[in-house]
């Protein structure tokens, strides 16, 4: 019973209410960091890691924390593992820290955190808090990765682009796509990427949430 | 009125909340410090060499190899304001002296100049970019660049940092502005013409609007000290030996 209500939770929140295809949040680092796979891989894993802790955390504190305040510890929580992760990345993977600059700290800003936070941690328990913080980070990773991986391979003609295991893909002589590394090339594949996985998911629109 | 719903427990309950995140950060912080202050040594140094090109650096690269390195090819120099007029030093400007310019010098095991380097910098797209020229010692020639900091877009603006960019600028001429400008042209078009550099296409605001104006800015402060720096780099080799 207790493994089929957790299935049941994870699997809502990484497919049927996805953050990137059903909900559309957490658009702004979809964008930005998609035009490498090392990027998108580290955001994922830093986005993870904040959404199951502060998911963790705001549920542990539900019953103590005033509701008047309530976002403004939500807020507070996120911030402090966001800063963690920015701190470990800057002692443990410095290149990493300096090649994602700006957008580890732009962690904070996304929605995807507080909504979790708010709609799912803030009123249920600690296990099931985790399952949906780890499910909405993996739903929001694969979607970006289905993203970056063409990006890449259109872009630069290239797979892990930065790292020891880079692969060139399409001859260094292919005209590459250029448009797809700057930001159009991003809506066009966020577009595209919603439109597959809203088809391929069935229903399209029957679930949609109106959010931006 | 329950405990929960007042107030006073709401602005104890955030407050505490925050003293112990605080307190959290802090202890993390501290004990990521040295690590932090280390990684950032390296980087610097292992920028300076790599300006220099005095050595590959790998993975197994010491900052005890780097500062060894330093140590035996490397010269810095600084020009001070002292009595109201810029002064050469190989000393670091201390006290109440202030640096008008920091540059370095490079030598080979004869003590002979090999190349120098100066700080550029300016404003990129998202915020200041700052990074090390080397030029030959005829102090125009340009030999590399690298970059020590900038927080441009990961994949366009940041691409300033691949080699294949860096190489771009070997032979270009970091000449005084007011004799010629270093002009930024649409990718590929550079040429041979020295003082050219190719934009990074779909990184406009970095490379025209940013580098195209910050490196002429840079070669002019480069070429009103270099007298100073030259003569200084080469006294400090003839003490040296």
């Amino acid at each position: 019973m207790a493994k089929s209500r957790t299935q049941k939770i994870f699997w809502t929140a990484f497919w049927e209410d996805n953050p990137i295809f059903r909900q559309v949040l957490g658009i702004c680092s979809t964008l930005a960091v998609t035009n490498l796979i090392v990027n998108t891989v580290v955001m994922d894993l830093g986005l993870i890691f904040v959404l199951v802790m502060s998911n963790v955390t705001v549920s542990l504190l539900r019953n103590l924390t005033p509701r008047r305040i309530r976002m403004m510890v939500q807020v507070l929580i996120i911030a402090a593992y966001v800063i963690i992760v920015d701190l470990v990345l800057k002692a443990y993977l410095p290149d990493i820290s300096k090649a994602l600059g700006a957008y580890v700290g732009l962690i904070i800003t996304n929605c995807i955190i507080m909504g979790r936070a708010e709609a799912f941690a803030s009123a249920n328990k600690v296990y099931p808090s985790l399952i949906d913080g780890l499910a909405s980070g993996l739903g929001y990773s694969v979607l970006l990765l289905a993203i970056a991986v063409p990006r890449e391979i259109l872009g630069f003609g290239t797979i892990l682009r930065g790292t020891p295991w880079a692969v060139q893909l399409l001859p260094e002589s292919t005209t590459k796509w250029v448009i797809m590394v700057m930001a159009p090339g991003a809506f066009f594949m966020l577009a595209l990427a919603i439109w597959i996985a809203r088809g391929w998911a069935g229903g399209a629109g029957e679930k949609d949430k109106g959010t931006g | 009125m329950s405990l929960v719903k007042s107030r006073f427990f709401s602005v104890l309950y955030m407050f505490l909340l925050g003293a112990f995140f605080a307190g959290v950060l802090s202890a993390i912080r501290v004990s990521t410090a040295d690590r932090i202050e280390d990684n950032q040594k390296f980087a610097e140094s292992a920028n300076l060499v790599r300006v220099f090109e005095l050595a590959r650096i790998t993975p197994e690269t010491t900052g005890g190899d780097l500062a060894r390195l330093i140590q035996a090819r490397i010269g810095s120099f600084w020009i001070v304001q002292r009595q109201g007029r810029p002064v050469c030093t190989d000393k670091e400007p201390g006290g109440l002296e202030t640096a008008l310019y920091r540059a370095w010098a490079a030598y080979d095991e004869s003590g002979a100049v090999i190349a120098y380097a100066f700080p550029i910098g300016g404003k990129g797209f998202w915020g200041p970019i700052a990074g090390l020229l080397s030029v030959e010692p005829d102090g125009e020639t340009i030999r590399t660049v690298a970059w020590t900091r900038h927080t441009e877009t990961p994949g366009l603006g940041a691409r300033i940092e691949e080699d294949a960019y860096r190489e771009k600028f070997r032979g270009r001429l970091a000449s005084d502005p007011a004799d010629h400008r270093l002009t930024v042209v649409p990718e590929g078009a550079m040429g041979d013409d020295p003082h050219k550099i190719d934009q990074i296409t779909g990184a406009t605001q970095t490379t025209v609007a940013g580098m195209g104006v910050f490196l002429n800015e840079n070669f002019a402060d480069w070429h009103r000290f270099l007298p100073m720096l030259r003569q200084c780099a080469q006294s400090a080799a003839s003490a040296e030996k």
